[in-house]
């Protein structure tokens, strides 16, 4: 009972927040669960490993049962105002937004699509959980990294420097927001059960989908939502290392959140727009979940910023959304920037200083050692994404697989003979690119760099696999929104707004 | 940079040939896609059977840990120093681990071991190790008592369970 309260107080909260999110009357009940499922573990995840270390930071104590609960009563009730008091004649506003001037009716695969995610969802569902039965304690740097330290943070009380200094070779420096949610649940449930860390390496994954399922959506229409999920339901890599209880699948839906939002915020095709505040918060939390996070947000922000002012059009309120979104990543960033600077020890990259990392840039031969490595990576020739882990069990005979020719192939056909070169197209585009090129500099860099490829190659491709995931969404042809079908209100305000 | 407007605000027809294919190399991927996970599924089921254990039962190790405080072992091979360094670095934080050889069917084995709170007892190691890792372990122990007390049980090096 004790674990199933320690659930509940961490995530029921986050749903709820996430389903206050959108406006009444312009969000079905049907997009408020996508919305409950897309954010609400991820906003659970925050709250929770930020109140741990905020806390820690202040008392050098835990923080209490109560005190999470009440730091949520005050979220909800906040939520719930938001929800309320919110000026209902935005409706029309964001509804007169809404009608799109180049966009077709739905597909007449929207609903075969649908049927087609959810199976998959299911299907990968059942290999998650088969996967956990089988290996409870989680890939290696589940166990013996994100839960070790976890259990670390929910154990000994104290300043965390010097507690963190017991496991010097456990990663001490990682971030804490997937090992500050472990300590909070391990200290609510009174024990460490791997219950714990599968549930919430299995929220991370259901995180996942349904945000690409919600930004496709957001950006082209529900059928492209559902492209979207089935893809990455239909891909056992993010369903693997998910089940591996590492911070990877976690990272990579915030990625998401941050790359659509954004998105979404530079005037596109259709005239749908999302939250600056949204944008920000989980903008902030990429680096809280893992150290490359700080890459992949200034990547994601500089871009925003210079297709923001590049264009005429693009600059009306930018610097009001600029101080929205900065503003609304400052608990993330603060708590990073705190982190880093008071109780982790340097990293790998960072411990020796910056000659090493100058002089292993101009050796030639880490290029190409990385440029092979990568290229093997995403020709699939060394098999991104476990897809062949049934006998033989050796990832030189994986065959060529799907994902990355797959997707690029969905590109094209959705891409040729379209108007694809708007601003938001290219946002995602060369976010992607960007963000490949940083991890590609740190493995070029980085010590010990055979062994590091070797391990990390197909995760740090994980992570920014949503870049290129939301540009197809992206370019797949745009739809009628589902909501103005199906709600007789809108109905009514959309005629109003086209009378306008 | 232009964006693409129509200047009306009517709808289109969808695009139906566009969407077929998408909806055709969907079915495509989709299709193969389920048939890998539904290989996948039959192979991770296989590693819960006796038959078919693999290099690493996690199950077996978790049902070992779960609940109880004993076990953990060290060997002697090739990544012993994997092991020694995941050893010494885990160990001052959990009061661990030596441990029977025929639970340790791994390397990756003895780290999981290594992450769990449980006390330790040496087996079957040889006696130049033995020695090193009394040393080693005594030095970790008096810390560790030092530190946490009660939390720190057994240490039996040289000892079968």
């Amino acid at each position: 009972m004790s674990v199933i309260w320690s659930l509940c107080l961490i995530f029921l909260p986050g749903f709820l927040v996430a389903a206050s999110m959108a406006r009444r009357s312009s969000c079905s009940l049907w997009e408020r669960l996508v919305d409950s499922l897309a954010f609400g573990p991820l906003i659970a995840m925050a709250v929770t490993s930020l109140h741990f270390f905020y806390v820690k930071w202040f008392t050098d104590h835990f923080p209490s049962t109560p005190s999470l609960a009440g730091t949520w009563a005050i979220l909800l009730l906040g939520a719930g105002a938001f929800y309320w008091l919110r000026k209902e004649e935005a409706v029309v506003k964001s509804i007169v937004k809404s009608i799109d001037k180049s966009i077709d009716k739905p597909s007449p695969y929207r609903h075969a699509c649908g049927i087609l995610a959810l199976i998959m969802f299911l299907w990968s569902s059942t290999l998650f959980w088969i996967r956990s039965h089988v290996m409870p304690t989680g890939g290696w740097d589940g166990f013996a990294i994100w839960n070790a330290l976890g259990r670390l943070m929910g154990r000994f009380d104290g300043n965390m420097h010097d507690k963190l200094a017991l496991m010097p070779l456990g990663h001490p420096e990682y971030p804490h927001m997937l090992p500050g949610t472990l300590a909070s649940a391990f200290r609510i449930a009174g024990s460490e059960p791997y219950v714990i860390s599968q549930v919430v390496g299995y929220f991370g994954f259901v995180a996942f989908v349904f945000v690409l399922l919600r930004m496709g959506q957001r950006l082209s229409g529900a059928t492209a939502g559902f492209v979207l999920a089935a893809i990455a339901c239909a891909t056992p890599h993010f369903v693997t290392i998910a089940a591996y209880q590492y911070a990877d699948v976690i990272l990579a839906a915030l990625n998401a959140i941050t790359l659509g939002s954004l998105a979404l915020l530079l005037k596109g095709p259709n005239t749908t727009s999302a939250s600056p505040w949204i944008a920000g918060f989980f903008l902030g939390l990429l680096p809280w979940i893992k150290n490359e996070g700080w890459m992949y947000a200034l990547v994601a922000l500089s871009l925003f910023l210079l297709l923001s002012l590049l264009g005429k059009s693009q600059r009306r309120g930018f610097m009001l959304r600029m101080m929205q979104i900065l503003l609304a990543a400052a608990p993330g960033f603060a708590a990073w920037y705190l982190f880093k600077n008071n109780w982790a020890p340097p990293n790998l990259l960072t411990q020796e200083g910056a000659a090493p990392v100058i002089d292993a840039l101009k050796d030639g031969e880490r290029w190409r050692i990385a440029a092979t490595f990568f290229g093997d990576e995403l020709t699939n020739r060394s098999g991104f994404g476990f897809w062949h882990q049934h006998p033989p069990a050796n990832r030189t005979a994986q065959n060529w697989v799907l994902f990355w020719p797959g997707l690029m192939i969905l590109m094209l056909v959705a891409a040729v003979g379209q108007p694809v070169r708007t601003r938001r197209n290219l946002f995602l585009l060369l976010t992607a690119l960007g963000q490949f090129c940083a991890v590609f500099l740190v493995m070029v860099a980085i010590p010990k760099q055979v062994w590091h490829l070797q391990t990390a190659a197909p995760r740090l491709l994980l992570q920014i696999s949503p870049g290129l995931l939301l540009l197809l969404g992206s370019l797949l042809p745009r739809e009628r929104e589902q909501t103005f079908e199906n709600h007789s209100g809108d109905h009514l305000a959309l005629k109003k707004a086209e009378s306008c | 940079m232009k964006e693409p407007h129509s200047p009306s605000h009517q709808t289109r027809p969808p695009n139906t040939l566009r969407w077929s294919l998408i909806f055709g190399l969907l079915v495509v991927y989709l299709g193969y896609a389920g048939i890998q996970i539904q290989k996948q599924i039959a192979w991770v089921e296989t590693k819960a059977k006796p038959s078919g254990m693999p290099d690493l039962d996690h199950r077996r190790i978790a049902q070992l840990l779960e609940g109880h405080s004993f076990i953990v072992l060290y060997n002697e091979d090739q990544t012993f120093n994997r092991q020694k360094m995941y050893y010494e670095a885990q160990f001052e934080f959990f009061p661990a681990a030596v441990v029977p050889r025929s639970e340790q069917s791994s390397p990756a084995a003895l780290a999981v071991f290594l992450s769990h709170d449980v006390p330790i007892v040496l087996d079957r190691v040889s006696p130049k190790r033995q020695q090193f890792l009394q040393t080693e372990l005594r030095k970790k122990v008096e810390f560790k008592a030092k530190a946490f007390g009660n939390r720190f049980l057994v240490l039996q090096p040289n000892e079968k369970k």
